[in-house]
């Protein structure tokens, strides 16, 4: 039997069993996302670890490289270097970063000699690494006094350091992090979805499907199927939610249809691997322990509730082999900066498209071999 | 019970199958006939679901053929499949969907042409008697009417053999017989029914030919009355004596009549042949007086479960720790 029709067949079956709960899907998503856009609001985000710095240093002194390696020693800054100003500017404003620290070419002498762009997110941490970034400049420059609009509202005047605030996208923390609750709320549905797959097992549903002339490898693909459909409802519910509290999709209607393609690449992944774990466990209570310790850490890796940079070193490679993170910085490009750079796009999804091939080959294979 | 066709719907040769060190089925052979209502029973555990499993090609028999209506079940699965249609044990229906969408989800995966379907779903739910309800949830369906759904779903693809993993488990007398009549209803109308079990009396009433099986071995095959037969014996006795005098009842039969007897929870059962038969009531009196307190004392011709205990040395029990083969490995390795 072909499996497209089989596919077909039991994908009407689970969007059946999805209409049968629609009212606590829907109101699921629905308070999930509203919470933590609540949440998130009133949140400066002061749980951060590292603001994350791109440098770009124009000046190539000796003194220049002490200035930055002397701010990389501080253990709150995490730095980056950048060949192109315009570069740098691009991801602060996609807010993949809080500051762009410009060393200009007449560095230590010139006035100003370092140039200073800041995001008006995250105010709290932003004012305490303004001042580190000053007080560093400081000690390279003859200069005595500085001043900061922002930092000290005083008279004095440092014409070494010069700091611009940038307007984000919007100003606020809940917008940064909805990119992040989008996914979030995409990988939930989806885990949920290949869960189940265990329950059915159990139950014996499954069986009651094999002993009819279907391709086993249906049984998978129905799912991924179904979990477009109810993928592509939450998306809804989850926009409307953003809607609500004020949260616009910065690149508009089209916008909108590059966050179905994105949430739909990003929930073959994570179905599958939910599949997987459905496969290796043998029952429910352990299935779900071990998916929600995966989805938590998959979320937490993602960049989606604070900039990858901010977190430490050693875990930021983690977020590389992350799918989220190629998702999420998609969303981001789509909903914040409202402009979706062809190198992203290209990178985040073919990389989101890999992880979805691996992991549906991978589950299929495991999922074939559990059933003889 | 009619029809009976000398034609083998089924042929299984030499079937084996391994997990790890379990040998869950063990060198079994049989053959059904066309038309013919064939038992498979055992006690849990004895490798009645995995036979049926390996003949859906859910599990790859070790060792050994399988050969369903002449076409080799391992080359060919999927045209055997639709010649087949199970029940199983558990009630499996689609709980959040309605008996109407259960029925048709199947018709779907058996790629029944959609012109079809509506037809066939309509006949479904008039023979399982739940046209009222078709629009409601499976789930909160009673189990008789769970099991006739998932009856009239196995039914839907009229397959020619109907393949029953213990139907009647769980149900109450009332929906018991109504699935007796209803196995036999579907038998007359031509269909060859496979039927696991482990209740004797069912067995009896039902089946055409029985096969016993134990450990995954294959004791006995043959007609119920075959079966009854090679007990050799014409009667059963059963006495339930004092409990202080088990032991002096069991030991006086031996000593004083030669019958060799075996202590079954209270009851201690013999079977004697014709030359004791006669003596039921000598047997009776001696035992009153020796003083020995007899609660209850009966004589009946063996019953399938006679011959199990002696086919088995046990009456039907579970076996928890061949369970793995059976319902248990099915759902998952």
């Amino acid at each position: 039997m072909g499996i497209v029709s089989s596919s077909l067949a039991l994908c009407e079956r689970e969007l059946l069993i999805f209409k049968a709960n629609l009212a606590l899907n829907l109101a699921r998503t629905f308070f999930i996302s509203a919470v933590y856009i609540l949440l998130f609001s009133y949140i400066g985000g002061s749980a951060i670890i590292n603001v994350p710095v791109v440098a770009v240093n124009y000046a190539n002194t000796p003194q220049s490289f002490q200035f930055l390696s002397s701010l990389a020693l501080q253990q709150s800054i995490s730095i980056i270097q950048s060949t192109s100003q315009f570069q740098a500017m691009q991801m602060l404003q996609a807010g993949k970063v809080s500051f762009v620290v410009v060393v200009l070419p007449g560095f230590p002498s010139s006035v100003p000699s370092v140039q200073v762009y800041y995001s008006n997110v995250q105010s709290t941490v932003t004012s305490f690494a303004l001042s580190v970034i000053q007080e560093r400049a400081e000690a390279f420059t003859i200069a005595q006094s500085f001043q900061s609009k922002f930092f000290l509202p005083s008279s004095d005047i440092s014409p070494s350091v010069l700091s611009t605030r940038v307007n984000v996208a919007s100003g606020a923390y809940k917008d940064f992090v909805f990119p992040g609750i989008i996914a979030m709320v995409i990988i939930f549905s989806s885990v949920f979805s290949g869960i189940t797959i265990i329950t059915d097992r159990l139950g014996g549903n499954i069986k009651s499907f094999l002993v009819t002339p279907i391709n086993k490898g249906a049984i998978l693909l129905s799912r991924i199927l179904s979990c477009f459909v109810q993928t592509a409802i939450y998306i809804v519910v989850v926009l409307f939610v953003g809607e609500v509290s004020g949260i616009h999709v910065a690149m508009g209607a089209i916008g909108v249809i590059w966050v179905f393609l994105i949430g739909l690449m990003l929930s073959i992944s994570f179905t599958s691997i939910a599949a997987i774990i459905a496969s290796r466990t043998k029952d429910v209570q352990s299935a779900t322990l071990v998916s929600q310790l995966v989805v938590i850490w998959f979320w937490l890796l993602s960049g989606g509730i604070f900039p990858i940079l901010s977190l430490p070193s050693w875990l930021q490679g983690f977020s590389i082999i992350d799918p989220m993170t190629y998702a999420t910085d998609a969303l981001r490009n789509v909903v914040l900066l409202g402009s979706f750079p062809l190198s992203s796009i290209a990178i985040d999804f073919a990389i989101l498209a890999l992880s979805g091939v691996i992991t549906t080959a991978l589950s299929i294979m495991l999922f074939k071999s559990r059933l003889e | 019970m009619v029809a009976m066709g000398s034609r083998n719907m089924v042929e299984v040769q030499n079937l084996v199958k391994r997990f790890g060190s379990l040998t869950a089925v063990d060198h079994v052979s049989f053959q059904i006939h066309e038309g013919e209502i064939f038992g498979i029973l055992g006690p849990n555990g004895a490798g009645k679901t995995t036979i049926i499993n390996m003949l859906f090609n859910l599990l790859m028999p070790t060792s050994g053929k399988i050969r369903v209506s002449g076409i080799d079940i391992s080359e060919e699965p999927f045209r055997v499949k639709r010649l087949l249609g199970l029940m199983t044990q558990e009630t499996i229906v689609e709980a959040d969907l309605t008996a109407r969408e259960n029925l048709r989800l199947f018709c779907k995966l058996y790629e029944i042409p959609s012109q079809e379907i509506d037809k066939r779903v309509q006949q479904g739910l008039e023979d399982a008697g739940l046209v009222e309800f078709a629009d409601q949830r499976a789930g909160t369906f009673s189990g008789g009417m769970q099991r006739r759904l998932g009856l009239v779903r196995a039914l839907i693809q009229e397959p020619k053999i109907l393949v029953l993993d213990e139907p009647t488990s769980g149900l109450d007398i009332q929906n018991r017989n109504t699935m007796h009549n209803r196995i036999r209803e579907l038998n007359r109308k031509g269909a060859t029914i496979i039927l696991t079990t482990q209740y004797l009396e069912e067995a009896d009433i039902l089946c055409d030919r029985i096969a016993i099986i134990d450990h995954g071995k294959m004791v006995a095959i043959g007609t119920p009355l075959q079966i009854k037969e090679t007990t050799g014996s014409e009667k059963v006795l059963e006495l339930v004596v004092g409990a202080q005098d088990t032991q002096r009842a069991i030991s006086m039969l031996k000593s004083k009549f030669g019958i060799s007897s075996v202590l079954q929870g209270d009851m201690i059962v013999a079977l004697l042949d014709r030359k004791h038969e006669r003596e039921f009531t000598r047997i009776s009196k001696m035992l009153d007086s020796s003083g020995i307190t007899v609660v209850s004392r009966s004589m009946h011709p063996p019953t399938l479960n006679d011959v199990f205990v002696k086919l088995t040395g046990a009456r039907m029990r579970d076996r928890t720790g061949a369970m793995r083969g059976g319902q248990a490995s099915v759902r998952w390795k």
